[in-house]
């Protein structure tokens, strides 16, 4: 249980970071002012985020069902996005390092949710 | 900036009565009739009513301090609860 | 209030927001630290924990016959019996009772009554525990949290309420003005002065929304009747009592037949609940014990469902039958228990339970740099009065004032009482009342001395002050009882609670230290550049 819950922790972050990173501000926070990401970059960046954000859903919900899920699932999209707004400001580089480890996360989740 | 006026301040202690005071009696009215309009049991009826009213509340409250001035306020909170009141009063005579 | 959606509901989210802030930064407090009431009353209670630390190898069915046989001795004739078995949260037995009240009693009796009536048992010898301290621990800081204190019940509930309406109003009237909701998503850039304290009230605020409104609003809703009873009153007319009854239509006792009948064994019961279940009842209530209508109810133990109304299983206290289930509730009355259960999270476990403190926290952080940015945008507009030397407005003032008796004054109120419970005599009269008063007494003190000089210094002077009346308890506690964090880090599960509540104090009391000490280094620097300003700056001209 506390597998899936992590990974729906590092799935919201993953999902967060790379929304963020799609906005204007944070993509030239990590890669210089004046920076944009180009349309391709946005696009699919955007749809791995939401992806993310809705694995992320699926791995609460298998953890604690469709009642308790979705609170806990609030709880833990808070804490990811506090973090990436921190890292944002102090470490803008990690959000796209820490990004990476939705792909991991996705695949266990996947894995988890499958073999119930 | 406004300047504080007296005309100001009026306008703004009219749309607190109007949020506050009026807003409760009409988010009562309202909600009252909801809870008589539901097709439920009673305990549902006053539970989704009693639930509901204070999202209806909070809209008034918004309303009238959206609306364009205190009178407009004013005159849509005391219109409506004057007619859902008499709705009301109207179901209460025929039960 | 002018031209613009956005203008007016920045007016109103201003309003509704200051108006009622400071008693709101009291509400999250209390309600946050309310999450943990069972631990922090536990920890008030150090007599209790050597019978914790043993690792309980006692089965719930024992604990409750051992409870009974207890019970049966001190309470025969009561008309209702409680038991709370053990739990990872709560490592003994914990019983207690009412009696029916004796005429001509007071309030105050009665309610005096009630709090001696119960025990704590170690589950592993079934004896009685050492005799707690009277506290009334986190439940006073839970009531506080809705009640308010020092006013009868109805007064509090009224004004938190009412409090509650002006946050709900302020959350919503919030995202609708604020403009660029998404775009400032992850935003927060420190060190900019008033822009930083609006990315930190929109990062406290926006990324915790779904738990700000949710709280905001159940809590209201856990009144609900009372705060609109116009429902009610459409459909029941003034039969309150029958709207109760059909809205709660499990909470019904039966009345006791006034015939003695030798009450069931009660250890069966739980282990066919056990058995139904998954998982040993928490709770157990014997209505009308050795009476021939005795009842005796087992609660389900939270976490499968948000509402907090439990499934129970009944059975008749005197023939040990299981009575039929409790009485299906429609969905209508199932969300209404889900939304009041969403408030109080029962089904919270540890992890989820820390979430919902963290986010409370957050909520506190929400409505202190709210309060805090009404004061920094305020203040801006009196830099060139205060330039030429000249003093704030009134309003700003009162509200500095106020923000640092909310602010940094309400944390030392917690630690007092903290504090209290470990210093005041054990033994005194009236302790649960004075242990409150020394809450009361700390806050009074900080707020009075705030509005006689609401200054950085003063800011500096309560942080800190907080901050060691916190991050000290750990050391309070070692110097008091022999739980300390020494033996509670290296102890059994049943000290963990004890661990944690040391742990966290000292987390918020080094969050507070961190606050003084960069609110220090921020009145240097300022006082730097103001030294370096001067030389270069020509002397004011006239004032125009």
């Amino acid at each position: 249980m506390s597998v899936l819950i992590l990974s729906s922790a590092a799935l919201a972050f993953s999902g967060f970071a790379a929304t963020s990173i799609t906005m204007d501000r944070h993509y030239a926070d990590i890669h210089g002012r004046g920076a944009e990401p180009s349309p391709s970059t946005r696009l699919r960046l955007r749809t791995l985020g939401w992806i993310g954000l809705a694995l992320s859903f699926m791995a609460c919900i298998g953890a604690s069902g469709w009642h308790i899920g979705p609170v806990l699932w609030c709880g833990i999209l808070s804490l990811a996005a506090w973090s990436v707004t921190l890292l944002l400001q102090y470490h803008p580089r990690k959000v796209m390092q820490g990004a990476w480890i939705g792909l991991p996360a996705a695949l266990l989740t996947t894995a988890l949710l499958l073999l119930r | 900036m406004t300047t504080l006026t007296w005309r100001y301040r009026g306008g703004v202690a009219a749309r607190t009565l109007a949020a506050v005071g009026g807003g409760y009696v009409l988010t009562s009215i309202a909600s009252a009739l909801l809870a008589i309009a539901l097709p439920l049991p009673r305990a549902d009826a006053v539970s989704i009513a009693t639930l509901l009213s204070f999202v209806i509340y909070t809209c008034i409250i918004l309303w009238v301090f959206a609306t364009g001035s205190a009178l407009r306020a004013w005159t849509g909170v005391a219109a409506s609860s004057a007619m859902l009141g008499a709705v009301l009063w109207i179901v209460g005579r025929m039960a | 209030m002018k031209d613009g959606l956005r203008q007016s509901m920045a007016w109103v989210h201003t309003w509704s927001g200051l108006l009622v802030c400071w008693l709101l930064l009291l509400v999250f407090m209390g309600g946050t630290a309310a999450y943990y009431k069972h631990e922090i009353t536990f920890w008030m209670k150090p007599e209790l924990h050597k019978a914790a630390d043993a690792p309980s190898r006692v089965t719930p069915a024992e604990s409750a016959t051992l409870a009974v046989r207890e019970l049966q001795q001190r309470a025969p004739k009561a008309n209702a019996w409680f038991l709370d078995l053990p739990n990872e949260r709560n490592p003994l037995i914990y019983a207690s009772w009412t009696n029916p009240p004796k005429k001509g009693m007071s309030r105050e009796e009665r309610r005096a009554a009630f709090r001696t009536q119960n025990f704590t048992l170690d589950p592993l010898t079934g004896e009685k525990t050492a005799a707690p301290r009277d506290t009334r621990g986190g439940e006073f800081l839970y009531r506080l949290h809705f009640d308010l204190y020092y006013m009868s019940a109805i007064w509090g509930r009224w004004i938190v309420g009412i409090a509650a309406m002006f946050m709900l109003v302020a959350i919503v009237s919030g995202v609708i003005t604020h403009k660029r909701i998404f775009k400032d998503f992850f935003t927060f850039r420190p060190k900019k002065g008033q822009r930083s304290w609006l990315d930190a009230h929109n990062a406290t605020a926006v990324l915790a929304l779904p738990f700000h409104l949710m709280i905001t609003y159940t809590g209201i809703v856990t009144l609900m009747f009372m705060y609109m009873p116009a429902p009610t009153k459409a459909l029941y007319g003034s039969e309150q009592n029958t709207m109760f009854s059909e809205v709660f239509p499990n909470a019904e006792r039966v009345k006791p037949a006034k015939q003695f009948a030798p009450l069931a064994d009660v250890a069966p019961m739980l282990l066919q609940a056990e058995r139904v279940w998954g998982a040993a009842p928490s709770r157990v209530v014997v209505t009308n014990p050795n009476d021939a209508n005795a009842r005796i109810e087992l609660h389900r133990p939270a976490g499968q469902q948000l509402s907090n109304i439990e499934p129970t299983m009944t059975f008749d206290g005197a023939s040990g039958a299981q009575l039929s289930g409790p009485k299906p509730m429609s969905t209508s009355l199932d969300a209404r228990a889900a939304i009041y259960g969403l408030h109080v999270a029962h089904f919270a476990d540890p992890l989820l339970r820390a979430l919902f403190f963290v986010c409370g926290l957050a909520g506190t952080a929400m409505v202190a740099t709210g309060a805090l940015l009404w004061g920094v945008k305020e203040r801006q507009k009196y830099a060139k009065v205060v330039a030429n030397g000249g003093k704030v407005g009134f309003g700003v003032r009162l509200v500095d004032a106020l923000n640092i008796g909310a602010i940094a004054g309400l944390p030392i109120a917690f630690a007092a009482y903290f504090w209290a419970n470990r210093l005041l005599p054990v033994e005194m009269a009236e302790r649960t009342n004075a242990e409150a008063n020394w809450f009361f007494i700390a806050w009074g003190l900080a707020a009075l001395l705030a509005q006689i000089r609401p200054t950085r210094a003063m800011w500096r002077i309560q942080l800190t002050l907080g901050a060691a009346m916190l991050a000290g308890i750990p050391l309070l506690n070692a110097f008091t009882t022999d739980t300390h964090l020494g033996v509670t880090l290296f102890g059994g599960p049943g000290l963990r609670p004890v661990a944690t509540f040391d742990l966290v104090v000292l987390a918020l009391g080094l969050l507070l230290g961190w606050a003084a000490w960069w609110l220090g280094r921020k009145a240097k620097k300022q006082a730097v550049a103001k030294q370096q300003a001067n030389p270069a700056q020509q002397p004011p001209l006239e004032a125009a």
